[in-house]
């Protein structure tokens, strides 16, 4: 099964680097969808069906946490998997998120091991 | 900041270089640094939480264009501008954060700025490395200085 991702970074080579080492973790997939903050990521979330968001925290126009808040709010979007990738490691961080809604956080930079295990943990269809 | 923290950022510098952008680093003698480029790419980062301070990176432009290349699969000599200051951003924030990981551990909450990136001549960058805690690298030939600071 081949599945959607989007990922949500103002960093073109951050958005990269996730895309390129989703490629190589082997990992299916349909379409990669890319934006640069959490308003464009909501605007394409309103068209695209995906499988899982990949999600900065800090970006400008609006932000990881604001974006996690609004589709948990959306009852189209609020089951959708989102994964943050960060730099910041603080608990603190880590349990506002998972407050939030957020279901895991990578820290940057990942092995394609580390993020194909992260996403299989969401993905894998049930036996 | 102290020895045992310009240590921590060497380490952690030469690890991000490999596993973000598939570079080796070879630390320079502190006795005889490499020459400071005619142009360069300073990159600089501010950090507030227990600790307060900028980080920065300071390179020439040939070696974040081969960055950024190793990044996005492609030949050096496709990679513009924007997308070499991009790379070399991402660097910087990915190692900030790896850098004050390594130093305090999980618990304190930092603020990191967004990174900038401004050209500066040979003058303007032994300026900004004056008195500051610092190391350079050697990476595909090419300077990488490392500095951290007020």
């Amino acid at each position: 099964m081949a599945y959607n991702i989007m990922i949500v970074d103002d960093s073109l080579t951050a958005r990269t680097f996730i895309a390129r080492t989703l490629e190589i973790s082997g990992i299916e997939l349909q379409q990669v969808f890319q934006a640069r903050n959490g308003q464009e990521a909501l605007d394409l979330l309103q068209r695209e069906w995906v499988d899982i968001v990949f999600v900065d925290i800090n970006m400008p126009v609006m932000n990881g946490v604001e974006l996690v808040h609004q589709m948990r709010a959306s009852e189209v979007l609020k089951s959708v998997p989102v994964i943050v990738i960060s730099t910041d490691r603080s608990a603190h961080r880590m349990n506002e998120l998972k407050a939030a809604g957020v279901q895991a956080y990578l820290t940057k930079p990942f092995t394609p091991e580390e993020l194909k295990a992260t996403v299989e943990r969401f993905l894998t269809p049930a036996a | 900041m102290s020895t045992d923290s310009i240590t921590v950022l060497a380490k952690v510098t030469v690890e991000i270089l490999e596993r973000f952008a598939f570079l080796l680093g070879d630390p320079a003698e502190a006795e005889a640094p490499p020459a400071l480029p005619a142009a360069a790419w300073l990159a600089t980062l501010q950090f507030a939480g227990p600790r307060r301070g900028t980080l920065g990176l300071a390179t020439t432009p040939a070696l974040a264009r081969q960055m950024a290349a190793n990044l996005f699969g492609r030949e050096p000599g496709e990679i513009s501008d924007e997308e070499a200051v991009d790379a070399l951003k991402e660097l910087l924030n990915v190692t900030c954060g790896d850098y004050l990981h390594e130093l305090e551990g999980n618990e304190p909450l930092y603020d990191l700025a967004a990174p900038a990136v401004l050209p500066a001549d040979r003058d303007a960058l032994r300026a900004r490395l004056a008195g500051r805690e610092q190391f350079a690298l050697n990476v595909e030939g090419q300077p990488l200085f490392v500095f951290v600071g007020d």
